[in-house]
This record gives C-alpha cells, structure tokens and sequence, in this order.
C-alpha cells in the first residue's frame, strides 16, 4: 500500500533530479568548461579616431588558483592592443579563488580608422578552463565640418560710431588639436577683430584641443559716415580642410547730426558797424541719413541782423556738406570790439550750434570827416596868411 | 570856375614864393630855440614835470612788480604810464596836468616880452618879413615842447624797461609814440592860447595869469560846470526814465569835451589802455554779446579821431587868430 503513494513520488523525485542534472548541464557548460569568468563592466564604448581607450577586464577563478593566460582572438587589423596590469604589459595573471584578477585592455583607435562596429575578442585560458569576451568600439559618422562655431546674439543693432561686440564659441569637435585661423569677410571699411572671451588682446589664430570650446570676442567697427542699413559680415575659424563659420548681423540704425563750420575752419569775422559783411558757412551732414529742411538762425547781439543765403537747405545727404552765406549786420551804434554771434542750423531731426566771434570796427566815415575838417582848418590858416601875411 | 582856378593858381604860386625864400623863419627860429633851452625858466618848469613824472614812473613799476602775476600781464609796457601807486597819480595825470603849463610858460610873453623890452621895433627893423617873427616863435616854440615830451616819454620808456624788464611789443610802441605826439599837440594848443594873450595883454604878468585862469577852468572846473549844465538841462533823480538819465550823461560828456583837457585825457585813455572800447554812456543791449578783449591800434586811433581833429583845429584856428592880431597891431612905440 505504501509502496503504490511511494513510487509515483519517486519517479518524480528522479525525474526531477535528471532534470535538474540536465539543467545543470546546459546551463553551465563555460563554468564546466573551466572554472573562469572573464567580464567588463561596460562591453561596449564608443571612441573616436586616434583615441585610446581602456576597458578593465575581471577575471573571476571558480576553481583551484591557477594561472592564466590572455589573448586576443581576434580584432580588426592594424589597432595596436595591450594588456596591463600593475603598470606592465602583460600576458598572464594568476587568478586566486578569492577575488577576481583586475586586468586593463587597451585599444589604441587608429587615426584613420572609418566609421562603423570594431569587435575585439578577449580571451583568458588556464588550465582549469577558458572564458573568452567580446568586446565592441563604435565609431560614429562624423560631419567633415565637425567643428562648430555659434553665437547667442548674432544679430547686433547700434549707431554708426557704436563699437558691436560679438561673443563667438569655437567648438573643436575633431579628433585631435587642431589650429584655426581666423578671418572676416567685412565690406570695404569695416575693421573686424577677434580677442579670446575676458582677454584683450587681439588673436588671428588659435589652437584648440579635440572638443575643446573656446569663447571669441568678435569687436566689429564700422566705417566713418557709413549709411544706415543692415551689414553681414561672415566670419570663419579655417583649419586645415575644416571650417566652421558664422555670419553675423549688423543694424545700423540711421544718426543724424550737423556741423557747422568754415572753409577754413576760423569762426570768427569782420564787420564795420552799420554794414552788412558776408561770412561763407559750410555746413557738413555728419550723420548716417540724410536731413530734410535744414533752416539757419542766429543770435546775434540786439539790433545786429543775421540773413542767410540760401535760407533753407531742403535736402543734406549724409556725408556732404553745402555752403551757405550769412550776412552779419552790426548795430549802426555797435561798439567796436570783439562779439559772440551764435549762427545755428536746425532740422526736425538734429541742430547744431557755432559760436563766431565777430570783430566789429569803426566807420571810418567819421575819420574822413575828421581829415576833411582838418585839412579846411589848415586851408583856412593858410588864407589867413595869404590875407593878412606879406603883402 | 576859370577865376577860380586862377586864383587858386596864384595862392599857390604865393606860397611856394613865401616859403622858399624866407630866411627869416629860420634864423628867428634857431634864435629863439636857443634862447628858450639856455633859459632858466624852461629848466625849472622843465625839472619840475620831470620829477614829478619820474617819481610816477618809479611808483608804477613798483607796484607793476608787485602785483606780477596777480593782473593782466597783457601790455604791462603801458602800464608804466597809466598805472599809480599810493599817494601818487600816474604818469599821464602828471603829463596832463602840468603839460598845459610848459605851453603856457613857453609863450605868455612871446610878443608882449618884446614889446616890453622895446626889441620887437629893432627886430622888424631887420630885413625879415612879420609874419616870420611870430610863424617862428610858434614853430619853436613846437620843438622845444616836441623835445621836451619825447625826452620824458623816452626816459620813462627806457627806466620802465630796466624796472621791470619786458620788452614792449610793436603795439605797444605805436601806442606809446601815438600817446607822445598826442601829448604835443596838446601842449602845442596851450603854447597857442599864450601866444594869443601875449598879444592880446601888454602885460606879461596879466597874460601869464589869464593863461593860467584858462588853464585851470579847463582843468578843474569845465567838468564840474558840464555836470551842472546837464543836471540843470535834464534833471535826475532816482525815480527818471531811462531816456533822461542817458540824455544827461550824453550831454555832460558831450559838453565836457569842449574842453580840450577832457579831449586829451580821452584821448590818451583810449591809447593807453586798449581795453577800453568807449568811454561814453554804454546801452546794455550794446554790450550783449560782447567779448572783452583788446582793440587794436587802429581802432584806438579811429576812436580818438574826433579828439584829435579837435586838438589840431583848436590850436591851428587859436593860431590863426593869433596871427591876425599880430599881423594887424601897431608895432610902433609910443
């Protein structure tokens, strides 16, 4: 009776136990091959060309210590690989049961080394058995321009005297240092300087090591009198057949301003009191847009007269100059001497102001009077002596 | 118009005839700037303003060095003559004030000295012509005052430059020797007035105190006597129009420059400082604008024009007169 429950639960006890065997079979058949284990803890690592890279390898020793002996199987052609340990080259390692034996791979990338999936095979070998490793690098396509330049504010707005400072990152994403020179294809007259970030001084080229970012101060000048408008102004990092570039944007915003001034550039004038005294202007548009309806105005001492001819100037391009005549008329009782005259030439838009120091003579009318009178007096003395002298 | 130009023809004609063969002139002439330098008179009158003006001198460039670097250092070379020091008044008050009376000392007994002395009948008697007896004596008369002026505006010129050691600009020598020909002609209408009073007074006493009589209602009281002639004309208080206070300034100036003191002593204002723009009433709405600054010294000159005519016409037309009476008197003795 007890033999009938017995069996059944016997059977499955065996059957259980072949099973586990079998199990135990298929499942370890590299542990049963050897008691090594040999592993990383990241298998797989992208590198660049001309780059090293290392992977530490563990050997793990399930068995009796022993030692063991590392190759590679297999690899791509031409990468030079090492094994080191300790600071040594080395081929074996003796692995103890207790802890694992740490090795470091290295795979040298060769510069010229294409892009796509590198496989390496490791393999540890002793005499209690063998473990072997795959091991992948990737290269990555790269863009042949991998080097970036960029810039936060590219386009910059200002007055033609405003100096545009543009800051520039210069990003190296090669493999290797590389040496940039720099340049900027301004328009005629535009001055374009590159500095490093927080440094004065002026660089034309710089070097850069593999993903190095360097920040570039880009001081943009532009020329005297230049026309309101927007400017590109493209500016490059070349290294060797590698370019990175960037176009900035400059606005210049239109100013107006006047001057007022003479041919030879003396502000001051003669005039004889009670007379008009011509005085040549030139009055020069030194903004960056043009004027419309320049009007003249002086102040003058009370009772002077200021005319002007022409008395309106109704268009002044930017950059030319006109000339205009103003007429000073003293007071008829001026005093002689040295006067401020304020001559002014007003637009909607801009207004300037030149002091003139008019030197005021005068009349010599009375002067000739002054002789006329004498000499009569003189003529009369000598009637005098023709009448009443010898007779 | 033909009797015209004939008779300015021979007006001319008469005057080439008189002048060229009047040796007379110049023999009373040497004679009597001879006697006018050897005379005692002259070397106290003449000690007398020297002193006075050296001592100004002195004074001047003692202050001018006192105050170097404090004032103005432009034209300091005419500061010599303008500035005083002290208790003493400038160099050209002392020339203004005493000049008038080397011209009176020279000739208050020009004609009456002779007449008096009983030569005037024996000098006509030589073979001179008249009118060369008083033409000379006022010429000389001229030249010695011309050498008298110079001597003192050289002297002072030439101490000033050892006291304070700046060389004077060509302005400032045109200024200076602008300022000593004015001061002759000055000199030389008081030197007029007398001869006309030795003329007019036989006396050499009554013409020498009539000539000081004139001298010091010039001097002294034709300014006060311009100010109440205004005053009473337009009178002004405190609340007049604008208009009233000016045609009051305008008319005391204007009345005081009858006087040939005020004249000179404008005149050589406007020479000596050329700072000054006018020394008349002066509108606010004329000084707007103005800079100050120095005239130059031509402007000077065409602002003392006026002055000058009138010194030059007073004593050519005092002269003249002069010459009248003298050409019409009665030379005999009695």
């Amino acid at each position: 009776m007890s033999k009938i429950p017995i069996r059944p639960l016997s059977r499955i006890a065996v059957l259980f136990y072949v099973l586990s065997l079998l199990a135990f079979i298929t499942v370890l058949p590299v542990a049963e091959a050897g008691s090594l284990l040999l592993s990383t803890s990241f298998p797989g690592i992208e590198v660049r060309p001309g780059e090293t890279v290392t992977f530490p390898l563990e050997i793990h020793n399930y068995g009796e210590p022993q030692k063991v002996d590392l190759q590679v199987v297999s690899g791509p052609q031409g990468w030079s690989t090492s094994f080191k340990g300790g600071g040594m080259i080395v081929n074996q390692v003796f692995a103890t049961g207790k802890e694992p034996a740490k090795v470091d791979f290295q795979v040298e990338v060769p510069q010229d080394a294409k892009p796509g999936n590198y496989n390496f095979v490791v393999r540890a070998a002793g005499p209690g058995g063998s473990s072997s490793l795959t091991l992948r690098l990737l290269i990555k396509e790269t863009p042949s321009g991998s080097d970036k330049m960029t810039t936060q504010y590219p386009v910059l707005s200002g007055t033609s005297s405003t100096d545009f400072q543009f800051r520039v990152d210069l990003t190296n994403n090669g493999a290797q240092e590389k040496s940039y020179s720099l340049n900027a294809q301004a328009p005629p007259g535009w001055q374009v300087t590159f500095s490093p970030a927080y440094e004065n001084k002026q660089i034309a080229s710089l070097s850069l090591k593999p993903g190095q970012t360097q920040g570039l101060d880009v001081t943009v000048k532009p020329p005297q009198g230049v026309k309101a408008g927007t400017y590109n102004i493209p500016i490059e990092a070349v290294s060797g057949n590698s370019k990175a570039s960037v176009v900035l944007k400059v606005v210049i915003t239109g100013t107006y301003s006047l001057e007022i001034t003479t041919p030879t550039e003396r502000l001051n004038a003669e005039a004889r009191a009670g007379a008009e005294s011509p005085v040549t202007l030139i009055i020069k548009n030194t903004g960056s847009s043009d004027i419309q309806n320049v009007t003249f105005s002086a102040t003058p001492p009370t009772n002077w007269a200021v005319t002007f001819e022409p008395d309106t100037i109704d268009v002044l391009p930017a950059g030319e100059s006109r000339q205009v005549i103003a007429f000073i008329k003293p007071s008829k009782d001026a005093i002689a001497g040295d006067y401020v005259v304020n001559i002014s030439a007003n637009s909607p838009v801009a207004s300037t102001t030149a002091t003139f120091r008019v030197t005021v003579k005068t009349s010599t009318l009375w002067g000739v009077v002054g002789i006329l009178l004498v000499l009569g007096v003189v003529g009369g003395v000598a009637w005098t002596f023709h009448k009443y002298g010898r007779r | 118009m033909k009797e015209w130009q004939a008779k300015l023809k021979e007006f001319i004609n008469w005057w080439r005839e008189a002048f060229s063969s009047s040796g007379g002139l110049k023999v009373i002439f040497l004679k009597e700037l001879a006697d006018n330098l050897s005379s005692t008179r002259m070397g106290i009158l003449f000690s007398l303003v020297a002193v006075a003006c050296l001592s100004a001198l002195y004074v001047a460039a003692q202050s001018i060095r006192q105050s170097v670097g404090q004032e103005e250092t432009s034209f300091v070379f005419l500061r010599l003559f303008t500035t005083s020091g002290g208790s003493l008044p400038p160099f050209i008050s002392f020339l203004s004030f005493l000049g008038p009376l080397l011209g009176l000392a020279l000739g208050f007994d020009a004609i009456n000295g002779e007449y008096n002395k009983r030569t005037l009948s024996r000098l006509l008697a030589q073979p001179i012509y008249r009118d060369d007896v008083i033409n000379g004596k006022f010429l000389a008369g001229i030249a010695v005052l011309a050498i008298m002026i110079a001597t003192l505006g050289l002297l002072v010129a030439g101490l000033g430059l050892v006291f304070i050691g700046v060389p004077p600009r060509g302005e400032e020598i045109g200024r200076m020797l602008a300022y000593l020909i004015v001061s002759i002609i000055y000199v030389a209408f008081w030197l007029s007035i007398s001869l006309l009073f030795s003329l007019l007074f036989r006396q050499a006493a009554t013409s020498a105190l009539a000539g000081i009589a004139v001298w010091l209602f010039f001097a002294i009281f034709a300014p006060m006597l311009a100010g109440i002639i205004a005053d009473g004309l337009f009178p002004v208080t405190d609340e007049s129009p604008p208009e009233l206070v000016l045609r009051n300034a305008v008319w005391k100036q204007n009345l005081s420059r009858l006087s040939p003191t005020t004249l000179y002593d404008e005149a050589t204002l406007y020479l000596l400082n050329p700072g000054i723009r006018t020394l008349g009433p002066v509108l606010i709405q004329q000084v707007i604008g103005a800079i100050p600054g120095f005239l130059p010294l031509s402007q000077s000159l065409l602002l003392i024009w006026p002055h000058l005519v009138g010194l030059i016409a007073g004593t050519l037309i005092i002269f003249a007169l002069a010459y009248y009476y003298f050409m019409r008197q009665e030379i005999r003795t009695s």
